[in-house]
C-alpha cells in the first residue's frame, strides 16, 4: 500500500513537470498572441459582444483594443495563424463556453487550403485547454489527414514534436505566460513596421470557382453546427491580395454557398476602396495589412458591426477597465510606427497621391527635406521621428511649397521624415496617401 | 516495432500487466504468447521460419538424448559395453548433424544465399551458369537464435543438457521477446528455467528493470542517434572529407555501434528483469579493454562465449589440429609449433565473427582485422612482454594501461571502419586517407566539425552525455551496483535522479517526427 501511494505520488509530480516542461517547447516566438487568445476565453469576465473566429486573415487587421476605443465594443479574435478551415467550428466551440451569447463571426478565408498542414495543426491545437472540444479538434484534423491514433498523439503531447527544438529556445520560453495586456491584438515587428505594395499581386473577379468535396463537406459541418446550435452568426472574408482570379472564384463560391444556406456574408476580399486601403502602403504581405491597413479596417468594421448588431457602446462602464488599460498599452506600443491622423481616424482621401520623397541634405545644423508636390493638395503636414521615438507633427505648409528646412539638430541623432498632403474643408483637416516609412538620415 | 517505440512501450505494458494477472503456472504462456506476437508484429509470416527451428532443434535435441542414454539390451561384455558406446556417439553426431545443418541451412540459405551466389557467378562467370538473386526476407534474429539452437543441440550432444520435453517452453526459449532482436545470445541452462520459473511480482525490481531500460535509451536516443548524423555524413562521402575527420568519423561510428547496441542491450535486460528474468551480460566496458583480445571478451559476450565453446574449443582440440601441430613442430621448431593449433582455431572464429555480421566481404575484413591482432598477441606477446620489460614500463602503471586501452580503442574504431564503409573498397580508401593527411590538424580549429550535421549545441550535449557513459562506464569497472547504491540514496535525491533521466531522455533523445523551425516559427506568415 506505502509502495502504491509511493508510486502514484512519484507519477503524479511527473505529470505536473511533465506539462511544465512541455509548455517551454510549444512552439511560441510570435505566437505568445496564441496563448493569449486560448486563455484570455478562460479569464475574461465580461461578456463578449462578438467572438471573431478565423486565421491570420483576422488578427492583423482586427484590433480588438481599437474597436473599443472608437466604439465601445468588445469583439475579440479567437484565431491563430494559418488555423485549418475545420478548426473553426472547434473554436467556436471553446468560446461559447464562457461566451455563449455572443455574435458568431467567422472569417471564410482559409477555406483556401484543403488539407490541414502540421505546423497550422499544431498552432490550433497546442494552446487549447484539454477538454472534449480538444479531443474533437484534433479527430477532426485527423480526419482531413488520413492520420491514424499515433499520428494523433502529439497533438495531445506536443514535446513529441517540439522536444527537438531544445537548442533553440529562448529566454522567452521559460516564462510564464500569464500577462494579457492586448486584448488579443496582433503586435509582431512585421506588423507594426513592414510596408510591402501588394499592388500586383490584387486581383479582381466575379468568377466562381467550383468548391471541392472535402471543403464542402468542412463548410457543411460548419453551417450544419451553426445551424444547430441557433448561433448568431456573420460570416466575412478580409481583403486581400489573392494572386489567382481561381482563388478569388473560390472565395466567391464559398460566399455565395453560405449565403445560399441563409447566412449574412460580408465579402470583403477586393473591397479595398470601400475600406480606403492602400494597396502600395496598408499591408506588410499579400494577405496582412499592417498598423496603418488595420486601424482603417478595425474603423471601419468596427462602425459595421456596432450598426448592423446594435452593440451597445459600454465605454466608461468600471466593469470593463481592462479594456481602457489595454488601449493605452497599445498605443504606447503603436505610436512610434503610425501618425497622429492616423490614430485619430480622421478623413482620408485616398486620391491625394503620396507626395515623392525626393532628397534629404545634410547641411550644416539642419536637415533639408524636399519632396515633389501632389496635385489637388492644398498644403502638406510634415511629421519627424528621432531615433525610434514616436512620430510628431512638425509643420504644416502651403501648396507652394516643396521643401522644408529643419534647423538646430543634434549630430549623431537619426532623423526621419515623411509628408502628408492635405486638403481643409472648413474647420476639418482631409489627409491624402504618405509614406509610411518616411526618409531618414543620420545627421552628420 | 523496434526496441525505442511508443508502441514497445505498450505492448511492455500490456504483457507486464498481464504476466502479473495471470495464475502464475500459466506465467510463461504470457511470455510465449507474447514473444510470438511480438515477432508476428514486426515479421508476421517469417514467424513459420522461426517456429520450423524451433521444431528442428526440439526434436533434435530429444532424438540426440535418447541415443545418447539408450541402456543396452542385456548384459554386456566390456568389449561388446566399448562398441556400444562408440555406436551411441556416432548415432547421435548424425542426428546431432542433421540437426545442425537443417538450422544452420536456413541461416546460410536466408542469410547468405546472395552474398555466395553473386560470388560464384563472379567466378563461374565464363562457363555460362548463372544462380539468380533472389529477394529474400531475413527472419528477425535469425543470427541470433541460431546460434542459441545450435549450442542447445550440441549442449544434449556433449551430455551437458536435458533436452526440454515441452515444446510450447522449449518455443518461449527460443522466441523470448526482449532479446530475439539483438541477443544476447542465451545458453539453456543459464535462462531456460528461468522462463518457465513462476515469478512474484516484485516493485523494487521492476523499477530496477524500468531504470535500465531508460538507461538503455538514453545510450541509444541521446547518444548513438544524435553520433549518427555526423557518422553518415563522413562515411557517405568520405571521399570528399579531411583523412582525421574520416578518422573522427570511425572513432564516432565506435561510439555510435556500443552505445546503440548496449543501449538496446539495456532495454532488452531491463524488459526481462521485470518479469524476473536475468539475461547474461553482453557488454562489460568494452572499451576499458587493454587489448583487443580483451575486448572480445568485454564486447558481445555472449558471441565470444559461443564462438569459443562451439568453435575453439572444438577445433584446437581436434585431433586434426593435434596432428597439425606435430607436423608444425618438426618443421618450425616446438614453441612455434605448439602454437598452431590455437592460430588457425582464432584465424577462424574471427573469420566466422565476420561472417556473422552479415554478408558482404568488408565483414569478413572486419574479423579478419581483429583476428590478426589476436593472432599477433599469440605469436608475438611473450617477445612483446619482454621488450616492455626491457624498457623499463611497469605492466600495471596509469601510463601504460592508458596506454593500452587507448591503443585497443582505436584499433577497434579505425578496423570498425570496414564494417561501417560502403564496401571493401571504400574502407581500404578511407583507410588510406587518414595515413596520408594524419599531420594536418586544421579542421579541429576551421569550424568542418559544425558542418557534420550537428550545431554546436549538439556537439556539446553529446561531450556531456558521452562523458557520462564514461563515467558510469568507469562505475560499472569499479563494481559499484549504481541502482542498488541509488536506492539507498534520500528520496528527494532519488527522484530528482530519476526525473532527471526521464527528461533527458525525452527532450535530448533523437526521436518522433521532425521538427523544422523553418515551418513552425519562421515561416509562419
Amino acid at each position: 500500500m506505502k509502495q502504491f501511494i509511493k508510486a502514484a505520488a512519484f507519477f503524479l509530480l511527473l505529470a505536473i513537470l511533465f506539462s511544465e516542461v512541455q509548455s517551454v517547447f510549444l512552439v511560441n516566438s510570435d505566437n505568445y498572441y496564441l496563448y493569449q487568445v486560448m486563455r484570455a476565453y478562460e479569464k475574461e469576465p465580461e461578456v463578449m459582444d462578438a467572438v471573431y473566429i478565423g486565421a491570420s486573415n483576422v488578427f492583423p487587421f482586427w484590433h480588438a483594443s481599437l474597436g473599443w476605443e472608437e466604439y465601445g465594443i468588445t469583439v475579440y479574435p479567437f484565431a491563430t495563424s494559418a488555423a485549418p478551415s475545420v478548426s473553426l467550428r472547434y473554436f467556436a466551440e471553446e468560446a461559447r463556453k464562457s461566451h455563449p451569447d455572443a455574435l458568431f463571426i467567422f472569417n471564410l478565408g482559409e477555406f483556401k487550403n484543403e488539407g490541414v498542414n502540421v505546423s497550422a495543426a499544431h498552432r490550433a491545437a497546442d494552446y487549447m485547454p484539454f477538454s472534449p472540444t480538444k479531443v474533437r479538434l484534433i479527430n477532426a484534423i485527423a480526419e482531413l489527414n488520413d492520420f491514424n491514433e499515433l499520428d494523433k498523439l502529439e497533438y495531445y503531447f506536443p514535446i513529441i514534436r517540439f522536444h527537438s527544438r531544445w537548442d533553440d529556445t529562448s529566454s522567452s520560453d521559460y516564462l510564464y505566460r500569464t500577462k494579457e495586456l492586448h486584448k488579443g491584438n496582433y503586435v509582431a515587428n512585421t506588423h507594426l513596421s513592414k510596408i510591402t505594395d501588394i499592388t500586383d499581386k490584387f486581383v479582381e473577379s466575379d468568377q466562381q470557382t467550383e468548391i471541392s468535396e472535402k471543403r464542402l463537406r468542412v463548410l457543411d459541418d460548419l453551417l450544419d453546427y451553426c445551424a444547430r446550435e441557433k448561433l448568431r452568426v456573420l460570416f466575412v472574408t478580409s481583403p486581400q491580395a489573392l494572386g489567382t482570379e481561381r482563388m478569388v472564384g473560390l472565395r466567391n463560391a464559398v460566399c455565395s454557398y453560405v449565403e445560399e444556406r441563409g447566412y449574412d456574408v460580408l465579402n470583403l476580399t477586393t473591397a479595398m476602396d470601400e475600406l480606403g486601403l492602400d494597396l502600395t502602403t496598408d499591408f506588410y504581405n499579400a494577405n496582412h495589412t499592417n498598423i496603418h491597413g488595420s486601424l482603417k479596417f478595425t474603423h471601419w468594421f468596427g462602425a459595421y458591426l456596432q450598426e448592423r448588431y446594435g452593440l451597445a457602446d459600454k465605454r466608461g462602464d468600471p466593469a470593463y477597465a481592462s479594456w481602457d488599460e489595454a488601449v493605452a498599452e497599445y498605443e504606447k506600443t503603436i505610436s512610434p510606427y503610425t501618425l497622429d491622423f492616423e490614430r485619430e481616424h480622421a478623413r482620408r482621401d485616398n486620391t491625394l497621391d503620396k507626395p515623392e520623397l525626393a532628397a534629404l541634405s545634410d547641411k550644416g545644423k539642419a536637415l533639408t527635406l524636399t519632396w515633389e508636390s501632389v496635385e489637388n493638395a492644398g498644403g502638406y503636414v510634415i511629421y519627424r521621428k528621432i531615433g525610434n521615438g514616436n512620430w510628431k507633427l512638425l509643420a504644416e505648409v502651403d501648396s507652394a511649397a516643396s521643401s522644408y528646412e529643419d534647423a538646430k539638430l543634434k549630430s549623431g541623432s537619426k532623423y526621419t521624415y515623411t509628408v502628408v498632403p492635405i486638403v481643409r474643408e472648413g474647420e476639418e483637416i482631409v489627409y491624402g496617401r504618405f509614406y509610411p516609412a518616411g526618409i531618414s538620415a543620420k545627421k552628420k | 516495432m523496434t526496441f525505442v517505440s511508443l508502441t514497445f512501450f505498450l505492448f511492455v505494458a500490456a504483457v507486464t500487466l498481464v504476466y502479473f494477472i495471470v495464475p502464475k503456472r500459466f506465467q510463461w504462456i504470457v511470455l510465449l504468447a507474447g514473444s510470438y506476437l511480438f515477432y508476428w508484429i514486426n515479421s508476421e509470416w517469417l514467424v513459420l521460419v522461426l517456429f520450423a527451428a524451433t521444431v528442428i532443434t526440439f526434436l533434435t535435441g530429444k532424438a540426440i538424448y535418447r541415443v545418447r542414454t539408450a541402456a543396452p539390451q542385456g548384459e554386456l561384455t566390456p568389449a561388446e559395453m566399448k562398441a556400444h558406446k562408440a555406436n551411441k556417439k556416432k548415432r547421435s553426431k548424425r542426428i546431432l548433424l542433421v540437426g545442425v545443418l537443417l538450422d544452420l541451412g536456413m541461416l546460410v540459405f536466408l542469410k547468405y544465399y546472395n552474398f555466395l551466389a553473386g560470388n560464384a557467378n563472379q567466378l563461374l562467370k565464363n562457363i555460362g551458369i548463372e544462380a539468380p538473386a533472389l529477394n529474400l526476407l531475413l527472419p528477425l534474429g535469425i543470427s541470433f537464435y541460431t546460434l542459441q539452437a545450435l549450442a542447445y543441440m550440441i549442449d544434449i550432444y556433449r551430455g551437458k543438457l536435458e533436452p526440454d520435453q515441452n515444446l510450447g517452453k522449449f518455443m518461449l526459449f527460443m522466441s523470448f521477446f526482449p532479446q530475439i532482436v539483438q541477443g544476447p545470445i542465451p545458453r539453456h541452462h543459464q535462462l531456460a528455467e528461468q522462463l518457465y520459473a513462476e515469478h512474484k511480482f516484485d516493485y523494487t525490481r521492476l523499477t530496477y528493470g524500468v531504470q535500465l531500460m531508460l538507461w538503455g535509451l538514453f545510450k541509444k536516443l541521446v547518444i548513438a542517434d544524435r553520433i549518427a548524423a555526423p557518422v553518415d555524413k563522413i562515411f557517405g562521402s568520405s571521399a570528399n572529407y579531411h583523412g582525421l575527420i574520416v578518422f573522427f568519423g570511425a572513432i564516432c561510428y565506435g561510439i555510435q555501434i556500443y552505445t546503440d547496441f548496449s543501449g538496446g542491450m539495456d532495454v532488452a535486460r531491463g524488459v526481462a528483469q521485470i518479469f524476473g528474468i536475468e539475461l547474461e551480460l553482453n557488454f562489460r566496458q568494452p572499451f576499458f579493454a587493454r587489448s583487443i583480445e580483451e575486448f572480445w571478451r568485454r564486447w558481445h559476450i555472449t558471441l565470444g562465449g559461443w564462438m569459443r565453446d562451439y568453435v575453439f574449443y572444438p577445433l584446437s582440440l581436434s585431433k586434426l589440429f593435434a596432428n597439425l601441430s606435430k607436423k608444425a613442430r618438426k618443421l618450425f621448431g616446438p614453441s612455434v609449433g605448439k602454437k598452431i593449433p590455437p592460430l588457425l582455431s582464432m584465424f577462424i572464429v574471427y573469420l566466422l565473427v565476420g561472417i556473422w555480421h552479415g554478408s558482404s566481404w568488408k565483414y569478413v575484413a572486419y574479423g579478419l582485422w581483429n583476428g590478426a591482432f589476436i593472432m599477433a598477441g599469440i605469436l608475438w606477446g611473450e617477445f612483446y612482454e619482454k621488450a616492455r620489460d626491457r624498457l623499463g614500463i611497469e605492466a600495471e602503471s596509469v601510463s601504460w594501461r592508458l596506454f593500452q586501452g587507448f591503443r585497443t580503442f582505436m584499433i577497434c574504431c579505425f578496423g570498425r571502419i570496414f564494417a561501417r564503409g560502403d564496401g571493401l573498397g571504400s574502407a581500404l580508401q578511407m583507410m588510406r586517407s587518414i595515413f596520408v593527411s594524419i599531420a594536418d590538424l586544421s579542421f579541429l580549429t576551421n569550424g568542418s566539425l559544425t558542418k557534420l550535421g550537428l550545431n554546436t549545441a549538439n556537439w556539446v550535449l553529446l561531450i556531456f552525455a558521452v562523458g557520462l557513459l564514461l563515467y558510469v562506464d568507469s562505475l560499472h569497472e569499479k563494481e559499484i551496483h549504481i541502482r542498488e547504491t541509488l536506492s539507498r540514496q534520500h528520496l528527494i535525491f532519488r527522484w530528482a535522479v530519476y526525473y532527471c533521466a526521464i527528461f533527458a531522455v525525452l527532450i535530448f533523445g533523437v526521436w518522433g517526427p521532425v521538427y523544422d523551425a523553418q515551418s513552425f516559427i519562421y515561416e509562419q506568415f
